[in-house]
């Protein structure tokens, strides 16, 4: 019995079927994504060496930092808050959709950005999850980030990113700093405070993901501003949120769909 | 940067099929192959020279997978919650019995049977994969197996 398990196990294991297909650009959208790793530990540690120095100064004697030898000059931390986490691109033509034939955009004034929207469990603004890629860009508030094949990122006038999926509508929605979760949670929390909020949260992604309520289609992701810990080894607790987003589970916008 | 490419390039389709095995599930997949491999890109130097880069990045998914896994459940339900989330598509394999079963086992039970019988690696090589002891290893797999022999045996009568 144990050899006939070992042996559908291997064939299980060997059928074809269980390929996924690959983007084409996929190595493309990862060594950007390894960048964007690489640079904020290192902006985590020249942080990290500004600190040293300060204690120092004071008369503190403080461990080193093994980053600390190959630092860049400081970066402005608005880097980690605008960078992608996802792969994410769509044909540059989606851009065009609102203007349709219509002659001229100066007899069209531009909506006033979004700056007193609040984040919801279902969205953000006119953004909730599951919104149509039409209705979205019909709102004139959002300027293609990221093109490419069947998702893309979008910035928000008034803070903020969106991406669009040909399929799903809006299927993540970036907040601006100031913006919270319902239960007052984003940037500038710790992820102990995160974790107390969100008994279900794990690690994933450069910080914490955390289903809106237990079970729901829907998460929010909590990216920390810190040295990112390796492959494996739990987020520390002191750890500071530097970006939050709402992610829809509906999502065929991850790397190979 | 530019060999870390190349070997993305050469590794990505083994490595989302190995965390399709590992989560169950197309999206998580993909989710958990381009974290990992950020991370590995982003220490590329370092990963390159100490050992082999692809074994090293299905260990990490492996460890990855199970970590985050059991954070989302606590570590006491281990046992009885199985790896179970939401997604929206169907699954090319759904509703075939041995892979709804291997599905519903806890993470690290899974990712045990998935070194084992697609990674070919030994219990030592498992537990040190994974950051838990050889009676560890061997506990998990035999709790999987039962645990898929029952269920099969339930669902085709025999196995």
């Amino acid at each position: 019995m144990d050899r006939e398990l070992d042996a559908e196990l291997r064939r299980l294991f060997a059928d074809e079927r269980l390929d996924l297909p690959v983007r084409a650009d996929a190595e493309v959208v990862i060594v950007a994504g390894a960048r964007r790793v690489r640079r904020r530990r290192r902006l985590t540690a020249t942080a990290g060496v500004l600190m040293v120095a300060v204690l120092v100064g004071s008369g503190i004697a403080v461990a080193a930092n093994g980053h600390r030898e190959s630092l860049p000059p400081a970066e402005p931390t608005t880097t980690t808050t605008t960078t992608t986490t996802t792969g994410t691109t769509r044909a540059p033509t989606r851009e065009t959709v609102p203007s349709r034939e219509e002659p001229p955009e100066q007899t069209v004034d531009p909506p006033p950005p979004l700056t007193d929207a609040t984040l919801t469990r279902s969205g953000y603004g006119p953004f909730g999850l599951g919104t149509s890629t039409d209705d979205a860009l019909a709102t004139r508030l959002l300027t293609l980030l990221a093109p490419g094949g069947n998702c893309a990122r979008y910035t928000i006038s008034g803070g903020g990113e969106v991406v669009l999926s040909d399929r799903f509508g809006v299927v993540e929605v970036t907040v601006p700093e100031r913006v919270r979760t319902p239960e007052g949670l984003g940037a500038g929390s710790t992820v102990g405070e995160v974790r107390a909020a969100y008994p279900w949260a794990w690690d994933h992604r450069d910080g914490l993901s955390a289903e809106v309520t237990e079970g729901a289609d829907a998460r929010y992701q909590f990216v920390t501003v810190e040295v990112v810990p390796p492959a494996g080894e739990p987020v520390p607790e002191t750890h500071v949120v530097g970006r939050l987003a709402l992610v829809s589970h509906a999502n065929d916008c991850a790397l190979a769909l | 940067m530019d060999d870390f490419a190349d070997f993305v390039r050469a590794a990505l389709p083994g490595l989302l099929r190995y965390g399709h095995l590992l989560t169950g599930n197309p999206h998580d997949a993909a989710d958990l192959v381009q974290t990992v491999l950020e991370k590995v890109g982003a220490r590329w130097g370092t990963v390159r020279r100490v050992g082999d880069p692809l074994a090293y990045t299905r260990r990490a998914m492996a460890n990855s997978h199970v970590s985050r896994w059991r954070r989302t459940r606590r570590e006491d339900l281990l046992a009885e919650i199985p790896d179970v989330r939401g997604v929206s598509d169907p699954d090319p394999f759904d509703g075939e019995p041995l892979w709804d079963a291997l599905r519903e086992l806890p993470a690290r039970q899974r990712a045990v049977v998935v070194l084992r019988y697609y990674e070919d690696l030994s219990e030592a090589e498992i537990a040190t994969a994974l950051g838990i002891t050889r009676g560890t290893v061997k506990s998990q797999a035999n709790k999987a197996k039962a645990t898929l022999r029952a269920r099969l045996g339930t669902l085709v009568g025999g196995l």
